[in-house]
């Protein structure tokens, strides 16, 4: 994925969390805090290698402490790819 | 201010033991405590059981926490705990000196499938020895299983250290030959990790078959477990 859109990676970001399989798709919104939607260490290791796989860029898993929501997340992704064009 | 840990009445099945380096832990599902709500106040009330009725000291509470990071007493001095849940199981560990981490994950660690999340957990020669494991036609579910009693030694080892996920969890090595020689068949993977003078003592409550208490390897950075 190419994209810097905070709105298209807010997006890849619910699907991802639905993915992980913690909580339905309609139960939740981009303000909803990541823990409680299930993001355990674990979830949040897996979402920086998915982060990492999806746009080339490397992050910690300490950015979900940082970024605790999926609109905050995506904002702070957006920020990263930005940077690093 | 804490909350008052006396306010969850529900009663819950669990198990209690000791370590051989004297960690005092609880484990049991957690899911007749309620939602996540009900979860953080039963873990509190069973730290709080666990060190006065166990380690025989004062309970003074805990401390503000931050995110990420394992909770902390006010004290008393050299009391540490570490609370661990996974989707039914809360495990909970103090011990009355050195530093303790508890991990707990339950069946059928279903995460542990993805190669993102293999990727960022294994060190190069994790992968290498799990590549060989593999070449065994080794079963899916048995490798979930390993991969899931791997990390969580790694993240009990983060948690005693006091880092948690700010340290890169490759940087704990362990021997996965080990656990898959000596795992438990079914039921969570759990570890509690003791770090005491300099080493780590590594211990799976509830599996009689894996390897358990000291297992000799210093307990700092990029040593292996």
């Amino acid at each position: 994925m190419t994209t810097t859109d905070a709105a298209t990676i807010e997006a890849w970001l619910e699907g991802r969390v639905v993915a992980y399989g913690k909580v339905e798709a309609d139960s939740f919104t981009a303000d909803t805090p990541l823990a409680e939607l299930g993001l355990d260490s674990v979830y949040a290791l897996t979402l920086c290698g998915d982060i990492e796989d999806a746009f080339d860029l490397e992050v910690d898993p300490t950015i979900v402490w940082d970024h605790p929501t999926i609109r905050s997340l995506a904002h702070g992704i957006s920020e990263r790819l930005a940077a690093a064009a | 201010m804490n909350a008052p840990t006396t306010a969850v009445a529900v009663t819950v099945a669990s198990v209690e033991g000791v370590t051989a380096t004297g960690v005092r832990w609880r484990m049991g599902s957690w899911r007749a405590a309620g939602d996540v709500r009900g979860r953080h106040l039963l873990a509190r009330r069973w730290a709080r059981e666990l060190v006065t009725g166990r380690l025989g000291r004062d309970w003074e509470g805990f401390a503000p926490s931050e995110p990420g990071r394992k909770p902390r007493l006010l004290g008393p001095p050299g009391v540490d705990v570490s609370i661990s849940h996974g989707d039914d199981t809360l495990l909970v560990a103090v011990v009355g000196s050195g530093l303790v981490g508890a991990d707990v994950e339950d069946e059928p660690f279903a995460a542990f499938q993805a190669p993102s999340l293999v990727r960022r957990m294994c060190s190069p020669a994790e992968l290498a020895e799990l590549a060989a494991l593999a070449g065994l036609d080794m079963p899916w579910a048995l490798r979930r299983r390993i991969l899931a009693s791997a990390w969580t030694v790694k993240e009990a080892t983060l948690k005693a250290r006091g880092v948690g996920l700010a340290e890169d969890p490759r940087s704990v090595e362990v021997d996965l030959a080990a656990l898959a020689a000596g795992g438990a068949a079914s039921g969570p993977a759990v570890a509690i990790v003791h770090l005491v003078d300099g080493r780590a003592a590594v211990e799976h409550p509830g599996n009689d078959g894996a390897p358990s208490a000291w297992e000799g390897a210093p307990g700092g950075r990029g040593d292996r477990i």
